[in-house]
């Protein structure tokens, strides 16, 4: 099967994975009790109005065919508009994707930047105490509940000390305490992994021959381990980032950062449906892509791998 | 001396030689991952405290004292009084039981039905095996957190549910591991004699197959447990979670956040409980990982 | 000689002096100022011009246009950007802006409106009778799906004989025409008209407030500029940000930093004592028109005796409630209406103060009997079961559930607290109605007396499905009188039959508590919201004149 082949068979697969998605999504939030059109119409309104705005809505349609009038439309990328604010769901979306990726992006690089170095220093110098501190440092970061630490650290970071500001963006400063919270939950796993993909690539043959070649430690160490135990990094970093940008909710809230996550959880609270499944299909798609990503770049990295 | 020394030549005793079995190997090398062990530890200790609750707790949790409410921690009460008077220990080591609940039971769902899954499509391939693994696709491409909290809108915020849908949300990740195992083991030679001598798909599956499973998962289980400890904590965050006046250690801690600033006593203790119990967790399934995997001896 | 007469001189300096130095300390303005209930004095200290105001609001807003928003964050902002021609203010007067003045016809039907001349609106065109007519208009037309639309529907006919007056005219005599319809912000039609229509609004707003719409950045802020040619005269301020902050103890966090300087929402009871000390902040408490209740759903079978109902509102300690749960934020409530509405509250109406023994004779009379075991009454084999509705979430109500369960284990009776989500609470209430045995909520009502939407079998929400005819008749009458002595008559039985059949059980009105950094001056106490007289509004540190 050569990359064109795989690649293409993927994204086959891939349609009928958003297909899913999508179904699943809708029909649960349509179960979940609540009218969202009582809501906006006010409930004082003449029966004349809640059912006209029934109606231009399509709600007096059976599920399955507004399912299919909805998902004509996606399609065409017209994810239908607010209930609420009357907005287009795309422009809403659009609006506030950015945000919430650049806040992803910087906390994981900042879990990068910590882990992948104690992950190596603790494989190298396994069972040491720097390695079991670590350890227990990472593993804290991602056992605290994140809302916790997030105002734990506004609190004694930003209130008490002053360093940071309490909330919002604007500024780098804006940055710092958002991702370190965010940031927290993805060192340990990152560290873990590293440690383990140096350890297992520690004791290759391949290792073996090289220091009895006589190349030096380093070379040694960064060239072929490296190399190899990138791999696994590589295959998660991708996954974790679209879930990270899904899960991202709570840390958005506390600090009042303006991202997707706030305004998916927002708009199933107040049965906005079009938000919604707007929301989730693109964050759907953003995993399957992240996935594919994924696989593609494992096949690159490693050749005896090959499109399995 | 036992029967089974040994006189050397020159009259000194051999050393005993007993053969381990796999279990023992493995607990020698987990005693050596000291900070494994002190996670099982904590987790014993506060499962104990979790299971004796209703004579380990000072007061009742449900008792409300309005006029004392918010009251800092004292002699009496170590760690304080809440929003209406109730005293925050208390609730917390009843948290511990209804949090550690939770957290068993819906990773138990999760194993017990990822495994069964993940060895129903290994073993039986074909189209059993397309239909469950797209199944498991499916599920991990959904925003899982959105879905939970859509499900439970629909069938309403209780302990049941939430353990169930929780449980229901990770067997995918079970369900792969297996698979995988038993699709490596399926041609080999034991398999194939198990089913020439006449042994049910079922026997050889849990008998033969299983057991190769065995480390995975319970590394997976281990962490499981930490995570939907953690992830009752979030659905209460949005008021998704056990309702009150039934205490969890994510509906104190919800409840609490409003008052960090000047009551952070409230939010402070079930915080530290959750830390500490799912860094236990997260420190004995590292420790399990490492004395089960072989590979991982420098 | 000479002597006594420097002596004299000297011990008169040091009078003089000492004189001088005490005028000199009184003449320093004191630290707090009592807030005035009042149209506000003038500003002692020279009012100074300019300075950024940071609003710290509880979530983004979700519509710009002033007649489909219906949340409060959104409230806010449209306020300041739209004038309507009556609000109310100091104290809940209804108070001309828009218009200059207004009158209705003898039979009733006709209310006159003149309009004041000279208003501009942002873009510097002017005000006139055709923004108004196209507003109402709008509001009415069933494709834009508005909020208010039952606000307007008793009007008939808008008629604009003059570019500044506009005539209303309704079948029935329309009571709440100055509250429902007085209010209704006023947006620009050919404003509208040239930006294509509401559905770009959110983007492009446009009144004859104080501050003009600069930008928004979704989730984020909204931003408002100084509108110098605003009608009552150039407001202070040079900008105000409204930023969301959703969590609680992050915004309070932020007025403690200094990164907000306003929050009008949810300021925590615990900390009012304190706040009220610290100088950095002003702390404004207004009565507001609302009420908190503890709500019985007639159509349960458990609820259709009164006795039944009356037994509960004695076995509610609302006291004791108010006193530990919203100490700073709520005034005792016997009836529906808080001493906001002046005149219209009947003082003379059935107060249930708290009495167990009166709650459990009650029960005993209506048939309940106690089962010694179990601890809960039991009628024809059923036992005393019942579940209490509150918002997901909200803690407040949560905590009155478990006082109210306290009680209630006491003479029998077994409530459990369900939390459910505001859509679904919503739905419950409005449209299921079946489906919840009793409800811990709020309800806020506008200063206008008219209770019709709120109690009446065809109101919208007829809250706890609660049907006396008399109280519906009541209601019609009152709603269709302009005298207010004559609509005083028909409230105050209103009240007092509401109050014995206690379908509702009235725990408290609020008191809206303000937290304001105190280096902003100029805002005075309005139940009805400072939105309105934010141009009043002065930033301390600003060095701008004129």
């Amino acid at each position: 099967m050569t990359l064109g082949e795989f690649i293409s068979r993927r994204l086959f697969v891939s349609i009928f994975l958003l297909l899913g998605v999508s179904v699943i999504v809708f029909g649960v939030i349509r179960l979940a009790p609540g009218d969202p059109v009582l809501v906006v119409a006010g409930l004082d309104s003449p029966p004349e109005v809640v059912e006209s705005i029934r109606k231009e809505w399509g709600f007096d349609l059976p599920v399955y065919a507004q399912y299919f009038r909805w998902l004509v439309r996606a399609v065409r990328l017209d994810f239908g508009q607010s209930l609420m604010t009357r907005e287009k769901v795309s422009e809403m979306i659009i609006a506030r994707l950015p945000a919430s990726i650049k806040l992803n992006l910087v906390a994981y690089a900042l879990a990068l930047a910590i882990s992948i170095p104690m992950g190596i220093y603790s494989a190298l110098k396994q069972y040491s105490l720097l390695d079991h501190l670590g350890t227990v440092v990472a593993l804290v970061g991602v056992s605290m509940p994140g809302f916790w630490l997030g105002l734990i650290l506004i609190l004694y970071f930003a209130l008490y000390l002053g360093w940071f500001p309490v909330f919002g963006v604007g500024t780098w400063k804006h940055y710092v305490l958002p991702s370190v919270a965010l940031g927290a939950s993805q060192a340990a796993g990152l560290m873990r992994m590293t440690r383990s993909s140096v350890l297992e690539a520690m004791n290759q043959d391949y290792i073996r021959t090289a220091r009895a070649k006589g190349l030096a430690e380093r070379v040694v160490i960064f060239k072929h381990m490296l190399k190899n135990a990138s791999l696994p990094i590589v295959t998660i970093m991708g996954m974790r980032l679209a879930y990270l940008l899904s899960g991202s909710f709570i840390i958005e809230t506390i600090f009042a950062w303006p991202g997707i996550g706030r305004l998916a959880i927002n708009c199933l609270y107040s049965r906005d449906y079009f938000v919604v499944q707007g929301t989730v299909l693109l964050t759907a798609v953003m995993i399957v892509f992240a996935n594919l990503i994924v696989d593609v770049t494992y096949c690159f990295l490693d050749p005896r791998i090959r499109y399995q | 001396m036992s029967e089974g020394a040994e006189k050397t030549t020159n009259g000194t005793a051999k050393p005993e030689y007993k053969e381990s079995t796999w279990g023992q190997v493995i607990w020698q090398r987990f005693r050596k991952h000291r900070l494994a062990v002190t996670g099982l530890v904590i987790i014993t200790l506060l499962y104990g405290i979790a299971m004796l609750a209703p004579w380990v707790a000072p007061y009742d949790p449900t008792d409300i004292a309005p006029d004392r409410r918010l009251e800092k921690p004292t002699a009496a009460h170590p760690m304080g009084l809440d929003e209406v008077g109730r005293d925050v220990l208390s609730r917390v080591i009843w948290g511990a039981r209804i949090s550690m609940t939770i957290g068993f039971v819906a990773a138990g769902i999760s194993l017990v039905v990822g495994v069964f899954l993940g060895a129903v499509a290994g073993y039986y391939g074909g189209t059993v095996d397309n239909v469950i693994m797209r199944v498991v696709d499916v599920l991990m491409s959904v925003p899982t957190f959105l879905l939970i909290i859509a499900i439970v809108a629909v069938v309403g915020p209780n302990i049941t549910n939430v353990m169930i849908v929780i449980g229901l949300t990770y067997w995918s990740s079970y369900a792969r591991v297996v698979r995988g195992t038993v699709l490596s083991l399926r041609s080999i030679d034991f398999v194939e004699a198990a089913r020439a001598s006449g042994n049910s798909s079922l026997r050889i599956i849990l008998r033969h197959v299983l057991p190769n499973c065995f480390a995975p998962v319970i590394v997976m289980a281990t962490l499981n447990v930490a995570g939907s400890i953690l992830l009752e904590t979030s659905l209460s965050f949005l008021g998704f979670g056990v309702q009150p006046p039934d205490p969890s250690w994510g509906n104190i801690l919800t409840t609490g956040r409003q008052y960090m600033r000047h009551a952070p006593h409230i939010a402070l203790f079930p915080g530290l409980a959750i830390s500490i119990t799912v860094l236990a967790f997260n420190l004995l399934g590292d420790g399990l990982r490492d004395a089960l995997d072989p590979r991982l001896n420098a | 000689m000479k002597r006594s007469k420097w002596f004299v001189l000297v011990v008169a300096m040091v009078i003089v002096a000492m004189v001088s130095v005490g005028c000199g300390q009184q003449a320093a303005p004191p630290k707090t100022e009592p807030k005035p209930a009042t149209p506000p004095a003038p500003p002692k200290v020279e009012a100074k011009y300019g300075g950024t105001f940071i609003v710290a609001q509880y979530s983004d807003i979700t519509n710009l246009c002033p007649f489909l928003s219906t949340d409060g964050a959104s409230n806010v902002v449209n306020t300041i950007i739209h004038r309507p021609l009556v609000q109310y203010r100091y104290n809940n007067v209804p108070t001309p802006v828009m218009a200059e003045s207004w009158s209705f016809s003898p039979d009733g039907l006709t209310w006159t409106f003149k309009l004041r001349k000279g208003i501009k609106w942002h873009d510097g065109t002017e005000f006139t009778a055709e923004d108004v007519k196209f507003t109402y208009e709008t509001i009415l037309d069933p494709k834009t799906k508005s909020v208010r639309a039952a606000d307007l529907a008793p009007v008939k006919k808008i008629e604009t004989p003059d570019p500044y007056t506009v005539v209303l005219t309704t079948e029935k005599p329309y009571a709440a025409m100055i509250d429902k319809v007085g209010t209704l912000p006023i947006v620009c039609k050919h404003h509208v008209e040239k930006i294509g229509g509401l559905d770009n609004y959110n983007k492009n707003p446009l009144g004859t407030g104080p501050f003009k719409f600069k930008e928004r950045v979704p989730e984020e802020k909204v931003v408002l500029t100084r509108f110098d040619d605003y009608f009552e005269g150039k407001p202070y301020l040079d900008e105000i940000v409204f930023k969301a902050i959703p969590e609680p103890s992050v915004r309070m966090m932020a007025l403690d930093s200094g990164e907000a300087h306003w929050n009008w929402w949810a300021v925590p009871e615990e900390d009012i004592p304190r706040l009220k000390q610290d100088p950095k902040f002003t702390v404004l408490q207004t009565l507001r028109t609302d009420f908190h209740f503890f709500g019985l759903n007639c159509q349960k079978p458990f609820f259709k005796d009164v006795r039944v109902r009356q037994a509960f509102a004695y076995a509610t300690d609302k006291v004791s409630i108010v006193k530990n749960l919203a100490t700073y934020t709520g005034v005792v409530a016997h009836g529906p209406y808080s001493d906001a509405y002046g005149d219209y509250v009947n003082k003379n109406i059935m107060h249930f103060d708290y009495n167990l023994d009166t709650a459990r004779k009650l029960l005993d009379g209506a048939g309940w009997k106690l089962n010694e075991k179990t601890g809960i009454r039991e009628k024809d084999g059923k036992p005393f079961k019942v579940d209490c509705m509150v918002q997901q979430g909200d803690e407040l109500r949560k905590n009155i559930g478990v006082l109210i369960q306290k009680s209630l284990k006491e003479i029998g009776v077994d409530l459990q607290v369900r939390e459910r989500e505001w859509s679904a609470e919503l739905d419950a209430l409005t449209k299921t109605r079946d489906n919840w045995d009793t409800v811990i909520v709020q309800f806020g009502a506008s200063p206008d007396p008219d209770h019709y939407t709120i109690f009446h079998t065809k109101g919208g929400f007829d809250l706890d499905n609660y049907a006396n005819p008399r109280v519906d008749e009541l209601l019609d009458k009152g709603r269709s009188v302009l005298d207010p002595k004559q609509r005083k008559v028909y409230y105050d039985e209103y009240q007092k039959i509401a109050a014995e059949d206690v379908a509702t059980i009235f725990l408290w009105h609020s008191i809206g508590v303000n937290l304001l950094n105190s280096r902003f001056k100029g805002m005075t106490n309005e139940p009805a919201g400072q939105a309105q007289i934010i141009h009043k509004v002065w930033d301390s540190q600003a060095t701008g004149t004129k």
